[in-house]
């Protein structure tokens, strides 16, 4: 019988990096990073549940972490670092009975894209507007990427974030370099 | 075919993210109703030309059921709605 040894690996183990439709970085159109270390929860509130939003808010605020809203009573809570327990902790007993936390890092890898072309390739892949004035800076929305499912916020007008199932990230991660090339990529994560 | 839903949830979207479930206008019967009621319920559908009320589950986006009022005829979306306020 064959020995199958499972060994944890990164999301993006192994991803195509470099400059990719251009030999100079300076004239990348697109530069596309991951942020692998990041805390992902899942917040799951129940229907007429109340005040979730305002609580995360105001946890992500003082945490400067970032609130991906994911549908009704459903929200992805991203921090660039883990947070503190005693943090995680209060934010989960104000919470309480009203929404469930859920550890997601393992689950979900953040993609970043960013750079003066941004808008024009992201539109091969999702049908959002996303002119300026239709998403704005901050705003966040569920959407399909492609085939892929994914969360995308706009960060700033040139930087967004696509937040990926693991197992899809990999598969997102080439199809943006495909996206990417005619206006010269640089990818590294 | 319809193809922008203006979710109630997430805005204006195409078709792709969405997936049809079918006529929202009938109602489950009991369990104990007859054979026949329980046959047209599973089986027989009308094929309208005109308005048309469908559940339709944004998939790709805030996975809600909705309840999308169309037309057959012109392609127009009359109405869109969450399902929940019909539960």
């Amino acid at each position: 019988m064959l020995e199958v040894q499972l060994s944890a690996k990164p999301a993006l183990f192994g991803a195509a990096e470099g400059l990719f439709g251009t030999k100079d970085a300076s004239t990348a159109g697109i530069v596309l990073t991951a942020s692998t270390q990041s805390t992902i929860l899942q917040v799951l509130s129940p229907p007429g549940a109340t005040g979730v939003a305002e609580k995360l808010q105001a946890w992500v605020g003082a945490e400067g972490a970032g609130l991906r809203p994911n549908g009704p009573g459903n929200w992805f809570v991203v921090c660039d670092a883990q947070p503190p327990r005693e943090s995680l902790e209060a934010l989960s007993k104000t919470l309480e009975g009203r929404a469930e936390l859920l550890d997601q890092s393992h689950g979900r890898t953040r993609i970043k894209v960013s750079g003066p072309k941004v808008t024009q390739m992201l539109a091969k892949g999702t049908a959002i507007d996303l002119r300026e004035h239709q998403f704005a800076p901050g705003q966040s929305a569920p959407t399909l990427f492609g085939h892929i499912s994914a969360q995308l916020t706009r960060v700033s007008p040139e930087n967004f974030e696509i937040l990926v199932l693991s197992s899809f990230a990999l598969s997102l991660w080439d199809s943006l370099i495909v996206m990417g090339r005619e206006f010269g990529i640089q990818a590294h994560c | 075919m319809a193809s922008l839903i203006t979710c109630p949830h997430c805005g204006v979207r195409p078709k792709e993210e969405f997936t049809i479930r079918g006529d929202a206008s009938v109602t489950r019967p009991s369990p104990e109703a007859d054979g026949e009621v329980w046959h047209a319920y599973v089986h027989l559908r009308d094929n309208p030309r005109g308005l048309h009320k469908e559940y339709w589950h944004h998939t790709s986006g805030c996975r809600r059921w909705l309840v999308v009022t169309r037309d057959t005829v012109s392609h127009d979306v009359i109405d869109v709605s969450d399902a929940g306020a019909l539960a």
